[in-house]
This record gives C-alpha cells, structure tokens and sequence, in this order.
C-alpha cells in the first residue's frame, strides 16, 4: 500500500514487457531453427517421447502470451499463464539437473553445468518479478478488466 | 481481488505447473525405454575412443576375446590367428594346425572360447577342437545338416544355425561334441514369414553371464532369447519399426537359385553381446536425428536383456569412409573392425541409462 495505483501500474506494465520481449525472443529463435529445436527436444532426456507435440506447443503458447500480455483486458490472465510457463520451465531444468541419467550438454565439460544453474537462477528471477507483478496489480485494475469482459 | 486470492492463485499455478512436468517426465521415460516408437537416446560421451591399430587387411573377423586377448581370423588366410592384447598394442601371429587334412576346405572360419578354439565349415560340414597352447585341431564332427552359423557355449556344446534339408530353412541347433547322436533343435525358436531363408537370416550369439543364446534377426526388429537347451525364454522388439522382413526376391534363368530383386531392408547389422546387454547395429534412422550423424557414424543401440528394455545409442564412426563391419563386446571395452583397422572404444556406465526410470519412477508417482 505504499505504492499509489499509478505507481504498481507502471511496475506491472514494466514486468509485462520484459516477458514480452523474453518469450517472443524465445518464440522466434526457436521457430528459425525449428529442425533443430525439434531434434534437440527428441534428445532431451526429460520429454523426448512428446518431442512432437512439445515442440509446437511451447513457441506457440510463448506467443499467445505474449499477446495477452500486450492487452490491457488479458493482462491479469497472461500474467498468470507466464507464470505458470516459466514455473514449468523451471521444474524442466530442475529434473534435467536432479534426476536425468545425463545432462544435455553443447559442449561438455564444467561450462555446460554453469549454464543450466545460470538457467536455474535467471528462470527464478522471472517467477520472482511475475509473482510479485501478479501479487502488485491494483484491484482496480482487475475490476476494469471484468467490466470490459462484460461488454 | 485480494492478497490471499492472489497467493492463493499463485500457489495453485505453481503446484500444477511443476506435477505436469514431472508427470510429463515420468511418462517419457516410460515410453522411451518400454514401449519405445523408435526415439533414439544419444546420452553424451558414453562411448570414446581410445585405442587403434592398423591390421594392413581389411579380412579379418572376430574369432573370441577371452584372458585380455583379442583373436582375429582371416577370411583370405583362414587357418591364420592373429592374437591382440586389449590395448591392441601387441599382435601376435599364429598358425593353427589341422590333424586331417583330407577334407574339402573352402572357406573355414575359427571360434576361441575359453582355452579352446574350434573350426569349422557348414557346407561340408565339419568342425574340429584344439587347444589355444598349441593351436593344434582335431576333427570332432564329419556329417549332419549343413550349417551357416557356429558360436560355442562352453568346450563342448555348440549352438549352430542348421540348414533344414531339401527346403534350406534355418533352424538352430545345439550339438554336443562328445555325443554326436544327441543333437537337438529348437524348430520353435525361428518364425518364418515367407521363405524361411532370408527372413529368419540373423546373427547367432551365445551370451556367458546369462547363459543365454541370443539370436537378432537381420531383417525384422526382433531377438529371440533362449537357453543351451533351446527353450525359449522371450522374443524381444528392436526399437525399429519393421515387424515383416522387407526382402522381394526373384528366380535366376535355368536355375533353382534365388537372388533379392531389390536391395532388402537391413535392420540389425551387426550385433554383439556382453553382460546383461545386448549391443545392435541398427541400420534405420529414428525420429527426432540429425542425418549428418548416419553420414559419418554407425549407430549402436543398446538393449537389457534382463528386462527387454532399450537403454541408450551411440555412435561408432566411420573411418576413411569405411563403415563398421564387426564389433565385439567385453565389459567396458568395445572393438569395432573398420576397414583395415581395428579401434577399442570406452563405454561409460550411464550407457544403461538406469538413474532416471528405475530410481526415480516408482518413488513419487
């Protein structure tokens, strides 16, 4: 409550497009180099058997979230829906490092194990900020968004 | 909205994001290793070469391995035995020596178990014994079916690949050399599905920690486990996709003789067998790979025998272009014959891939 409306928009709005250009980013790079994503996925050792359908679900649903993060109506509910996403994404690396036989790796050696924990640490950041960008959205905000739902 | 909704909320997300992921894995590890739809899994760095050495022929075999040697045969010299220690380091020529010599001999081929060595020729057929310290032979068996395939199971018992008379279909045999009367076939361990020829074609293998005669068709996904007295044990599945032996073949001119009338579809190659594992050399590329690995490699997968499950691949490369041609098997050491060389190859443990489903499955869900 020390935050006046203005101020907690502006954050939420802040937090929004950082997921924005992150999962777009994400999106694209994968979709540019699909065969590879899809060969890379059928090597993960965590989803290898749903590489098909993962490999179209994940870019796809990066997008869609991305755009309802641009809409002021949808924001609330995207937030959520990255939310979510980067919380699986983050089990994702988790498994990869606690429980997989092996770990994927580009290159071997100690770089590749850097990488994933780097992953691990940048992944909780971003539940961090959508967390809080969820916890911080004023209720006027939300009560805009229904009436508008209501139109 | 408040606070405790929102948390609430948030709480709700996370558990569900993160029970779909670990469900989402529990399920992939499943599939992947039983009920396989030919994904292959390529874990990094299980096989490394270590060793190589130049044999100047490329017509060598393997023959055995046993007490930290390597023995060759040599289908152009074929009473010749070169012996390799394990780093492939020091080679050593032998000539083995036949008592009879009266025999038609075209193109014998050599087995080593053991401290004995066998002989043997299926179109004529014979087989002699000897001992590997003086590499001298004697000839044990003169008459019978003729035979294609011979893998000794211990000094006396011989797993063998007969050929049926008047028809020609395989049929594999056990042979005890001291009691020659006493053969006996397992006529129910090879399923024919059109000729019984081709399509039973595979490769024979005796497995010594399990005691158990693996057979790996040629050219349809499946092995066939058995016991010394041919009882069958279980029919496992490649993780291929080829249940029906593709070959098409076609009648020569004035002749009884059969030939393929296109090239038939190789699944398994060449196969080895060591421990509780089965190694294939599977010739079919599965989902999900780059095509530049099968330019430059070939690829091994690697099934349990204990539970039938596939374990993990790895890449065998090629060398000067040539492909693998032979592989054989002891604990963590692999030799491969490549063209004129032979190369020993470092198997890691995390090759079974055992951590993830066996360890990890049944603890949560």
């Amino acid at each position: 409550m020390e935050f006046n409306t203005q101020t907690r928009n502006s954050i939420v709005r802040i937090i929004c497009y950082i997921y924005v250009v992150l999962f777009t980013y994400a999106a694209t790079s994968k979709l540019l180099d699909f065969e590879n994503f899809r060969i890379q996925l059928g090597q993960s050792p965590l989803l290898s058997a749903f590489a098909f359908w993962t490999s179209v679900a994940v870019p796809v649903s990066e997008f869609i979230i991305a755009i309802l993060l641009l809409i002021p109506k949808f924001r609330f509910m995207g937030l959520f829906a990255a939310y979510s996403l980067m919380v699986m994404f983050t089990a994702y690396i988790y498994i990869i490092l606690n429980y997989s036989s092996f770990i994927p790796c580009s290159c071997g050696g100690v770089l590749e194990k850097m990488t994933w924990n780097q992953h691990l640490i940048f992944n909780i950041c971003f539940i961090i900020l959508g967390g809080i960008a969820i916890l911080i959205t004023p209720n006027k905000n939300l009560f805009i968004h229904h009436q508008s739902l209501k139109l | 909205m408040s606070y405790k909704i929102k948390f609430v909320f948030l709480l709700t997300c996370t558990v569900l994001s993160v029970a779909m992921i670990f469900k989402l894995f529990n399920l992939s590890e499943d599939i992947i290793h039983y009920q396989n739809q030919f994904i292959r899994r390529f874990p990094q760095h299980v096989a490394q070469e270590i060793h190589q050495t130049d044999l100047t022929y490329n017509s060598y075999y393997f023959a055995g391995i046993g007490d930290g040697k390597i023995y060759l045969g040599n289908y152009t010299a074929p009473l010749q035995m070169l012996v390799l220690d394990s780093t492939l380091k020091e080679k050593k020529i032998y000539h083995i020596e036949l008592k009879e010599k009266n025999l038609p001999f075209q193109a014998p081929q050599i087995r080593v178990l053991g401290d004995h060595f066998f002989v043997f020729e299926g179109i004529v057929p014979y087989i002699f014994k000897g001992n590997i310290s003086n590499w001298k032979a004697s000839l044990k068996i003169n008459s019978g079916y003729y035979f294609s395939h011979l893998e000794p199971m211990d000094s006396l018992n011989m797993a063998i690949r007969y050929m049926t008379p008047k028809s020609g279909e395989s049929l594999i045999g056990a042979l005890n050399l001291a009691d020659t009367t006493k053969v006996s076939y397992g006529t129910q361990l090879l399923q024919k599905q059109f000729d019984g020829i081709f399509d039973t074609d595979g490769s024979l293998l005796f497995n010594k920690s399990l005691n158990r005669l693996v057979y790996v068709y040629r050219y349809r996904n499946e092995f066939i486990v058995a016991d010394p007295l041919l009882n069958l044990d279980y029919r496992g599945n490649t993780i291929d996709t080829v249940s029906r032996a593709q070959v098409r073949l076609t009648q020569l001119k004035n002749s009884t003789m059969k030939t393929f009338a296109e090239p038939p579809l190789i699944v398994n190659k060449t196969t080895a067998v060591d421990g509780n594992l089965l190694y294939v050399n599977s010739l079919l590329p599965g989902l999900y790979e780059s095509e530049n690995i099968w330019k430059i490699a070939s690829i091994v997968d690697v099934y349990d025998l204990t539970d039938k499950t596939y374990r993990s691949s790895f890449p065998i490369y090629h060398i000067a272009g040539k492909k693998m041609k032979g592989m054989l098997v002891s604990g963590n050491l692999l030799y491969a014959l490549i063209g004129e060389k032979i190369v020993c190859y470092q198997l890691l443990e995390h090759l079974s891939q055992d951590r993830a489903v066996r360890k990890y499955a049944h603890s949560i869900y």
